[in-house]
């Protein structure tokens, strides 16, 4: 008997760097899923990091951001919402 | 002198004469003197003739002489004829006359049936002699009322049919009980001798038609032409009395069928060549004569019968011979021909001929009421038997034919509502019988519900060609759904194994060539799902329409559509269209990563028919999954492009895990060789560098090898599971390639469970055999 491999193929899922927390504090939907606007997640709908340490979908703070009542600041702590450099 | 003394006649007639004299003297010189006379001159014959005459004695037999001597003694016809008939101690003797006769006939026949002991000597033999016999007895008894008749008198009476009804009545009785069941019997033999006889006639002879029906109004193909028709079928309006249609009917439509031109009757299928046997001609000739001979003498036996009004009850031989026919080995349960069209044909070669020669068809002055109209009565009475008889020898088999459908298609066709159903009124016992064969031999625990499953959809599809009432489709539509929805379990993942398994590729197409497939009734709440495929109309909210309630509403489009769908069929078999896109979802996600070279046509093409069917919202988790391999694809060929040292034939694939169901063995534990871990990570790495913020988290136990094994020469490429790889190269390490299941599990440290699945899995693959004593050996261990 000879056993000769071709090929392994081996599935994985993929997360967000994201530590401890695992849903968007403004929807409340898992960061690997998407945002409530969005059918697909990943690329299409990108996670956005604050200084603050705080993430969220990037759909779900813009609109935040651009709700009256936000006053620029993160939803969770208060604090001016200021983007974090890509990591 | 001493010769009129010595008769007795003479005696008691002198008597009598005296008496009659003494009380009427102008009577002397009449009767009295005659017969004198007539002894006197020594014919004793007609003496005793006039004798009997006055005595109001009946001679039948001599009757035809005795008359002439009546009348040359001057006595009326009409005197004779009061005397034979009207003299009622004349007519008794002339009844025990015909009794005797018939009676000491048969009498005679029994004793010498009795004597051969060989059993072809049956009575039915003798039936023509016997009838011959009766007839020539009958004839002569009536012989001296056609002698009567030239002499005007009894133009006026209806003495003659009198006389012939009086003496049919009386034989009728004299005849012995079995007379018409060895008559019918007779019957049969002729027919069954002529169907023996039927496949050496060359068709194109025509001869059965030409030689039977030659006393109606039609010949040649034109006679063809109105015997292939279903006279029915040409009616504007149906026949009121389907077994009685009025004579301007039927007159009507052979006028309106000899009207077509002579093109159209080319295409009759009545002109289709049968296949001959071939014979050598002095045989044929022989078999002709033979023929003939059968049918010419059965046509006579039917004469006299007919002349005697002794008609037997011949519609029965019929029926029977139908019956026969439908049961020969050719016919019965013969699904994968057009058996209907085939029987009617053969009633009109074959059946109809024959029964011409039982009636009397002739072309009669009668033109209100021709008599070769009771010929066509007859042929819609036979043809309504043959379907009858047909229809409930298929209903009979109903079930098989469904068991066979496709195969069994013809005999599906041949049950039409059109062509067979509706005119045999049958569809009711149609449903009942389906729903009662089903409920007993494919509703039960015995049968898999992939069968079922099966079946389920050959009966929908069947129901279609019959063309039933959608009361009915609802009916059996409802039983299988009742019984799925309650019973099984596997039910969802039967019904996505048949939409994908192949079976059902052409409806897959179809379903997909189909522009507008009505979005289906999906849009209830999830919430409700468990029922979420009932119809709930607003004026009956609780019945569902697969209710067994007669009353269950029945939307005859949602039935319609339904029916005409194969995986709407089978997806409403599921309890909910949640399960089923549960279902779906698993079989899907191993389907995707099963499959090579990040290749998602055949899923797509499936989920696309499935979003039509459901609404494309409900599939948005699958979405994902297809868009995670095709993506995976590109990313996959980034990776490999970005990091040179990683295995060409290293792939991952990226999966969006909140998407995908949960699958077996994602948490199970599994080893890895070192080289596959150092690719998983570098493959990792190189993911982080494209896709930013994001990493992999790998599921090793979900691993594939596409391995190509090779034994004695022969390669196979087979799909391994990490440990199932990692069995394989035990047994390519080892010269002696023989393992046993506690070995591997020691040298591998796998648990007993994965190892004898992995085990029995390489078995079926013909990779591994069993040895003795619980080894596995390399199945090219000895070759």
């Amino acid at each position: 008997m000879k056993v000769k491999v071709n090929a392994w193929t081996v599935p994985a899922f993929w997360s967000w760097d994201v530590e401890n927390e695992d849903v968007c504090g403004i929807c409340q939907v898992a960061y690997d899923a998407c945002c409530p606007t969005c059918t697909v997640p990943g690329d299409g709908c990108p996670l956005i990091w604050g200084e603050c340490s705080h993430v969220f979908h990037m759909h779900c703070l813009i609109k935040w951001l651009n709700a009256p009542n936000s006053q620029e600041q993160c939803p969770m702590d208060r604090t001016p919402w200021r983007t974090a450099a890509a990591q | 002198m001493d010769l009129i003394a010595a008769h007795p006649y003479f005696a008691w007639r002198q008597e009598l004469a005296q008496e009659e004299a003494k009380k009427d003297p102008a009577k002397v010189g009449g009767p009295y003197f005659t017969v004198c006379k007539l002894l006197y001159i020594s014919n004793v014959e007609a003496g005793s003739v006039c004798a009997d005459f006055y005595q109001g004695q009946v001679r039948h037999v001599q009757l035809r002489d005795n008359l002439k001597i009546l009348r040359r003694e001057g006595i009326s016809s009409l005197q004779v004829f009061e005397w034979y008939l009207g003299n009622e101690s004349a007519t008794q003797q002339v009844e025990e006359y015909l009794q005797c006769s018939v009676a000491s006939h048969f009498e005679e026949r029994q004793n010498e049936i009795e004597t051969k002991d060989d059993e072809e000597k049956s009575a039915t033999n003798y039936f023509p002699e016997d009838v011959n016999d009766i007839h020539t007895l009958f004839t002569k008894l009536e012989q001296p009322l056609e002698s009567i008749k030239p002499g005007g008198i009894l133009q006026d009476t209806d003495y003659h049919e009198q006389y012939r009804q009086t003496f049919k009545k009386k034989l009728k009785g004299s005849l012995p009980k079995d007379f018409e069941s060895t008559g019918l019997k007779y019957f049969q033999e002729v027919f069954e001798q002529v169907e023996e006889i039927e496949p050496y006639l060359k068709p194109a002879d025509n001869f059965l038609l030409n030689f039977s029906i030659t006393s109606l109004p039609y010949r040649g193909s034109l006679l063809r032409r109105i015997l292939s028709t279903t006279l029915e079928d040409e009616m504007t309006q149906p026949f009121m009395d389907t077994f009685y249609p009025k004579a301007e009917a039927l007159v009507s439509i052979c006028k309106k069928l000899s009207k077509l031109n002579e093109d159209n009757m080319e295409g009759l299928a009545y002109s289709t060549p049968k296949e001959s046997t071939d014979i050598d001609t002095d045989m044929s000739s022989e078999i002709y004569a033979t023929c003939e001979e059968t049918l010419q003498k059965f046509r006579n036996v039917c004469a006299q019968l007919r002349d005697m009004d002794l008609e037997l009850d011949w519609l029965q031989v019929c029926r029977t011979a139908i019956e026969k026919k439908l049961e020969s080995e050719d016919w019965a349960e013969c699904w994968d021909d057009h058996i209907l069209a085939k029987g009617l044909s053969w009633m009109r070669d074959f059946l109809l001929p024959l029964v011409s020669c039982i009636e009397n068809h002739a072309v009669d002055a009668n033109v209100k009421e021709p008599s070769w109209l009771k010929y066509l009565r007859h042929k819609i009475i036979l043809e309504h038997d043959l379907y009858h008889a047909f229809v409930d020898s298929r209903l009979d088999c109903i079930f098989s034919i469904i068991i066979d459908y496709p195969t069994s298609l013809p005999a599906v066709e041949d049950l039409k509502l059109k062509v067979a159903l509706e005119k045999t009124s049958k569809e009711d016992a149609l449903r009942e019988k389906l729903l009662s064969e089903l409920s007993s031999r494919l509703l039960h625990q015995g049968a898999s519900t992939s069968d079922i499953l099966h079946q389920y959809l050959s009966c929908i599809r069947c129901l279609q060609v019959w063309e039933v009432g959608h009361d009915t489709t609802r009916c059996v539509l409802g039983m299988f759904v009742r019984y799925l929805r309650s019973y099984r379990t596997d039910t969802a993942v039967e019904v996505i194994e048949m939409i994908t398994n192949g079976d059902l590729a052409p409806a897959l197409q179809s379903a997909m060539e189909m522009e507008d497939t009505p979005e289906y009734d999906m849009d209830e709440d999830d919430a409700t799902d468990d029922d979420s495929f009932t119809r709930k109309p607003a004026e009956s909210p609780k019945l569902s329409w697969y209710s067994d309630d007669p009353n269950a509403p029945c939307d005859v489009d949602f039935i319609q559509k339904l029916s005409s769908n194969p995986i709407q069929l089978l997806i409403t078999t599921c309890k909910s269209k949640k399960a089923f896109r549960e279902e779906y979802r698993r079989f899907l996600a191993s389907n995707l990563l099963a499959t090579k070279n990040y290749n998602i046509d055949q899923e797509l093409m499936l989920l696309e028919v499935l979003k039509r069917n459901f609404g494309t919202q409900r599939f948005h988790e699958c979405d994902v999954m297809i868009k995670d391999i095709d993506e995976g694809k590109r990313v996959d060929k980034i990776i490999h492009d970005k990091a040179e040292e990683l295995t060409a034939n290293f792939h991952g694939v990226i999966l969006s895990k909140h998407y995908w169901p949960e699958m077996k063995d994602t948490d199970a534990l599994v080893k890895v060789t070192d080289d596959l871990a150092t690719q998983m990570d570098m493959y990792g790495t190189t993911y982080k560098s494209i896709k930013s913020s994001r990493k992999l988290s790998w599921l090793p136990a979900l691993a594939k090898a596409n391995v190509d094994v090779e034994l004695g020469g022969q390669v196979i490429n087979v799909d391994l599971s990490p440990w199932g790889a990692r069995i394989l190269s035990l047994f390519e390490k080892k010269l002696l390639a023989m393992w046993t299941k506690q070995e591997i599990c020691k040298q591998e440290g796998f648990d007993d469970k994965r190892v004898q699945l992995e085990l029995a899995e390489l078995v079926n693959l013909k990779i591994l055999r069993r040895g003795k004593e619980g080894l596995y050996i390399s199945a090219d261990y000895f070759v």
